[in-house]
């Protein structure tokens, strides 16, 4: 565990007085800023008799919405479905409003984190937490676990984990790029070790306030 | 947009402090809520914060082709943006009134009051113009939104480079920022918009929160209009660029007379400031200290919402002479905050290996105060 | 992750104390905490708590209300509609409000209650799949302590504070009730309602409930000392 350095994780609880539960965290140089509302009431067309929707919302620092932030919103989507209990809040939705700040590399990873820190700070039932983390493999076939900016654009593959806290299963896993099957399977378990140091972090952040609630 | 209700207590609560000399923050009719400008890491990017109320601007350029009827002049555009971030009522990607509003006003402070050189952003006439986009991302609406975006464009505008370009008979060269040292934004004059709430017997009540705002908005119950909003925009030469009237400043000029003399001198404290902090900024950046969003992230206390102001607040009332001794404290008060168990299920296990939840009959087990118990 | 009582948990942790010894013994668990399969796992972040002999729970952080059976509210009356008001609780959907679940009301003599008025009311009927339910009423149908607000002011806090404030070992109330005269509800949606007999003593009272949020009990007291003093004129 000690091999894994990861970069300088700065995070802030409740940053937003008007939201339920938000979150704002530097990652390196990457800094984002999360918000949560729900479980409130929203539109009955979008509304399940199941479970909580969950509305994910992804601003980018500059220029008009594109497709490239809607696939972020599907990833983040799709990964914190999984993480939230939305069985308890039938018909209900809960919305998860995330904005870019600083971008210098690693800003999905450090988005999810982000998500998933604003939803603790809500109350939002939760199955378990999740941790993003991501690799790149560089030019001479060498594995770098959290890449900088300039190492991530050179790299020839980008891998991105997203682990859960509960058996440390993988929950979303994207990549971008070539690589071979066992590179892929080390990546895997890089992060995979890498994400206990994520889930520390969380638990530091929610001890700093927690005994004096 | 989802409804707000705002209850009667809150509505007569309000106006009865404030016609009684007080407001519910504690500060004085004309007093402002602490404003903070922290810069990003690229040129033109700012987070602006008036008491809670936050707003996120950001400047970004780019080569495009002027309007015929103003061929040798940039372009500038103003967007506003407010997301479910801003307060739980707001929709995503869905324009409310509010927003129209806003943007207008800025428009009108910034485009129309001509406070920045647009000939100056002309790089071919007729062909090629830099034309200049200012986001405005509202973060967390605590009320004064108007003021706190219209301090954010300023600030975003005024801290904005442009790569610098040069022209070589018929091509067009565009430095990026570590080629050629980029060019700042010319403006003229720095304009500001001040917002006032105006309640019963004419009191002016500068930097409104979000329930002042509510309230003076709100009609009255004998239907006449004594409250609303009043939006002066001034730039530092106390010269005005904009008025905009709603409510009962429409009948009255002393309030307006009143505002405006207010806002001379808030335009003056706000223009000195932001031209102060990117000041500062320039230094520092010339000195090639880091600068990034992440400086604004503070970890010496327990959430950010408590080292900040209450929303109800004594006039005298300061945090701070019982903060240094918490820090000590709350490694040590781990054990002392022992919350009563609250049984309100009970688990019976009706198979084994299974358990259910059921609903204790009868009250619970929460705590009521009401009047009895507490007037001594 | 494994953890006992007293820790700082997680979503997806997960605690092996907390089962049934044998067949008779009762376990009971209460908010944040979720049985499932083989395990009770955790689903707030917070602090594990128990309380002897078999009752677990999790204090943690939150804003926004999820009504629950039997706990006391404070609500806005947004709407009459037929024989029901709509009175807005904080939570997902308005709560109902029958018109004759105050104290003696019939189908002739209803409640006088105007769009606007805040009312403290008991939930009855709180379940995920239904729209909640309100009375003014206990079960003998006497009004007790619940009903119309009138005057005074309502704000909104984390709902973790008012937890605080009603627990009977936090020396807030005890410290300001030998102050100053002064009337409070405390809805468990995160609103309370306070009246005092001047504008500045109800401020001051708001402004020590939200003060407390983050300070530890001893502090709190200082705090009240603090207030009260400001509020007698000692300190200028």
């Amino acid at each position: 565990m000690q091999d894994f350095k990861l970069k300088p994780m700065k995070c802030e609880l409740n940053y937003l007085s008007k939201s339920d539960g938000s979150a704002i965290l530097s990652q390196g140089d990457t800094v984002v800023l999360a918000s949560v509302n729900g479980p409130m009431d929203i539109k009955t067309v979008n509304q399940s008799i199941e479970k909580a929707t969950l509305e994910v919302l992804f601003c980018s620092k500059e220029g008009k919405p594109s497709v490239a932030d809607r696939y972020k919103e599907n990833i983040i989507r799709h990964t914190c479905e999984t993480a939230i209990l939305g069985c308890l809040y039938p018909r209900t939705g809960i919305t998860l409003t995330i904005q870019e700040l600083e971008n210098y590399g690693g800003l999905l990873t450090c988005a999810v984190n982000c998500a998933c820190l604003a939803l603790i700070n809500s109350g939002v039932g939760m199955r378990h937490a999740v941790a993003a983390l991501s690799c790149c493999v560089d030019g001479a076939g060498e594995l770098v676990l959290e890449p900088t900016h300039a190492q991530a654009t050179a790299a020839r593959a980008r891998l991105h984990f997203v682990f859960d806290s509960r058996e440390k299963s993988l929950v979303t896993g994207f990549t971008e790029g070539t690589f071979s099957e066992g590179t892929y399977e080390e990546a895997l378990a890089r992060c995979r070790a890498a994400s206990d140091l994520v889930f520390a972090f969380y638990r530091d952040i929610v001890s700093n306030y927690c005994h004096v609630i | 947009m989802r409804e707000v209700f705002l209850s009667n207590c809150e509505k007569n609560f309000v106006q009865k402090t404030i016609a009684e000399g007080y407001r519910l923050d504690g500060r004085n009719y004309n007093e402002c809520r602490k404003l903070n400008i922290a810069f990003g890491s690229e040129y033109g990017s700012c987070i602006v914060s008036i008491g809670e109320t936050k707003v996120l601007s950001q400047v970004s350029c780019e080569v495009v082709q002027p309007k015929q009827i103003r061929p040798n002049e940039g372009l500038l555009n103003i967007n506003v943006e407010i997301s479910p971030m801003a307060a739980p009522q707001f929709e995503a990607n869905r324009q409310t009134d509010l927003t129209v509003y806003l943007n207008r006003l800025l428009e009108k402070c910034y485009k129309d009051s001509k406070c920045i050189d647009l000939e100056s952003l002309c790089i071919v006439v007729e062909e090629k113009v830099w034309s200049l986009r200012v986001d405005l991302k509202i973060l967390n609406h605590d009320g004064n939104l108007i003021e706190c975006s219209s301090i954010a464009t300023l600030a975003s505008i005024a801290h904005f480079k442009r790569p610098d370009v040069t022209r070589s008979g018929e091509s067009i060269v565009i430095h990026t920022l570590a080629d050629m040292d980029p060019i700042p934004t010319v403006l003229y004059h720095y304009p500001v918009c001040v917002n006032f709430a105006i309640f019963k017997n004419n009191i002016l009540i500068s930097d409104p929160s979000y329930i002042e705002e509510t309230v003076c908005t709100s009609t009255s119950e004998d239907g006449t209009n004594t409250g609303g909003l009043l939006v002066v925009g001034m730039n530092q030469y106390k010269e005005m660029c904009l008025l905009d009237l709603t409510g009962a400043a429409i009948y009255n000029s002393n309030i307006v007379h009143r505002a405006i003399q207010s806002a001379a001198e808030r335009c003056k404290m706000v223009v000195d400031l932001v031209k102060k902090d990117i000041m500062t900024d320039d230094n520092l950046r010339q000195k090639r200290t880091k600068i990034n969003f992440a400086d604004i992230i503070t970890t010496d206390h327990a959430q950010s919402l408590c080292a900040k102001d209450l929303c109800i607040r004594l006039k005298n009332f300061t945090i701070n002479d019982i903060e240094m001794e918490e820090e000590t404290d709350v490694s040590k008060s781990i054990d002392t905050d022992d919350n009563t168990a609250l049984s309100k299920y009970d688990v019976v296990p009706s198979l084994p290996q299974t358990v259910e939840l059921k609903a204790k009959k009868g009250a619970s087990t929460w705590i009521d105060i009401s009047s009895e118990s507490d007037e001594d | 992750m494994k953890v006992s009582v007293g820790d700082v948990v997680l979503p997806g942790d997960y605690c092996e104390e907390i089962s049934p010894k044998d067949e008779k013994s009762r376990v009971v668990i209460g908010p944040g905490l979720r049985k499932e399969v083989d395990h009770v796992y955790i689903t707030k972040a917070g602090i594990l708590k128990k309380k002897n002999p078999h009752t677990y729970w999790i204090d943690s952080y939150q804003k926004r209300y999820v009504p629950i059976r039997g706990e006391n509210v404070i609500g806005i009356v947004t709407q009459k509609a037929g024989d029901i008001f709509r009175v807005d609780i904080g939570g997902s959907t308005t709560a109902a409000l029958s018109f004759l679940s105050f104290e003696g009301a019939t189908k002739k003599n209803r409640p006088e209650l105007q769009v606007g008025d805040i009312i403290y009311a008991k939930l009855v009927i709180a379940s995920k799949d239904m729209e909640p339910e309100l009375v003014c009423v206990d079960s003998f149908g006497h009004k007790g302590r619940l009903g119309v607000l009138n005057d005074g002011f309502m704000f909104k806090c984390p709902i973790n504070l008012v937890r605080k404030i009603l627990n009977p070992k936090c020396p807030l109330l005890d410290s300001l009730k030998n102050e100053w005269p002064f009337e409070m509800a405390a809805g468990m949606n995160g609103r309370i309602w306070i009246k005092a007999n001047s504008m500045r003593e109800s401020i001051a009272l708001g402004n020590a409930i939200l003060g407390a949020e983050f300070l530890s009990d001893s502090d709190i007291k200082k705090m009240c000392n603090n207030i009260a003093a400001i509020l007698a004129g000692h300190v200028s």
